[in-house]
């Protein structure tokens, strides 16, 4: 029923969440719904693989299901919380992709051959997407949270545990790069008047 | 921030909407699969909420739970009942003792030679 779809609609997660964890299986249908997204599209800009995202995605999920019992109403945002749950996951995995610390990683010099592959054939969020993986890890999680998730800087500072200036340095340096990045490839794929 | 920075900026951001929004229009979206997945785990980790005790609660913990309070309070209007009831008849009780008749407090004992006297 369209009333009782929309009634539910207003409920926020954390209310849903103790629903959860009354037992109440609707509950987790919608948060289930509602957050599972979410997660997926932060997991897949940071990693740029899909399958790796899904288990990423469903892991966050898995940890906000056995939080669900102690969640405390009034403190953070659940969205907030999934995000940094999933950010730091991707994190663990970039690491052991490397398998090297994360303070080790240089910043990369140049990443235009590995983009310009990627936008032969690729439409603009295709190309935007293989730019982002280009970022250092950390301008790419501002980015995608500020430009992509449409979340405002003091969220992005709790997610990220920084300051509020730290995250537009991040937001700012991390456009240059995609600027730079996107730059080699827009005449050949006809971007050239945006 | 002078004029020409702030200017650079600007047409930086102007462009890189246009792929920002394209990028949110083909955002990722979950398979029923993983949804399934995803529901699936919310079953296999509820756990209930546990609440936080009152005093009340410890309290009838400690004495054994509702069973032991029943027969605390049985045990406690009994001996009410013993109390009112037992009132009627101290007076006989305390005639008895008054009415010079003899009490043998500790029967036998004139058998035993050390009390020889004591009671004289």
């Amino acid at each position: 029923m369209t009333v009782a779809f929309d009634a539910e609609n207003m409920v926020d997660d954390a209310a849903l969440l103790a629903r959860y964890g009354r037992g109440e299986d609707a509950a987790a249908r919608l948060l289930t719904e509602r957050l599972t997204p979410l997660a997926l599209r932060l997991a897949t800009r940071m990693l740029g693989d899909r399958d790796e995202a899904e288990d990423v995605a469903q892991e966050a999920m898995l940890r906000l299901w056995r939080v669900a019992p102690d969640w405390r109403p009034g403190g953070a945002k659940v969205s907030t919380w999934l995000y940094r749950v999933t950010a730091n996951l991707c994190s663990d995995r970039l690491r052991r992709r490397r398998g090297v610390a994360l303070d080790d990683v240089p910043e990369p010099e140049d990443g235009y051959p590995a983009v310009t592959d990627q936008m032969m054939a690729a439409n603009r969020a295709a190309a935007l997407e293989a730019a982002l993986l280009t970022l250092p890890e950390r301008q790419r999680q501002a980015v995608v949270l500020r430009h992509l998730e449409g979340l405002a800087n003091p969220e992005i500072a709790a997610i990220m545990d920084i300051g509020v200036e730290a995250v537009e340095s991040l937001v700012a340096r991390g456009k240059r790069g995609l600027t730079a990045a996107l730059q080699g490839a827009r005449d050949e794929l006809g971007y050239g008047d945006d | 921030m002078n004029w020409g920075m702030a200017m650079t900026e600007k047409r930086q951001d102007e462009s890189l909407e246009a792929f920002f929004a394209a990028a949110r229009q083909a955002a990722p979206e979950p398979s029923e699969a993983l949804l399934a997945r995803v529901m699936s785990d919310a079953r296999l980790a509820w756990r209930p909420v546990v609440r936080a005790e009152g005093l009340w609660t410890r309290v009838l913990a400690a004495v054994g739970g509702w069973g032991a309070l029943g027969g605390m309070a049985t045990a406690a209007l009994t001996g009410v009942w013993i109390g009112y009831a037992g009132i009627a008849d101290l007076g006989a009780i305390s005639d008895g003792f008054a009415g010079g008749e003899t009490v043998e407090l500790l029967p036998g004992t004139e058998d035993i030679a050390f009390l020889d006297g004591w009671g004289e």
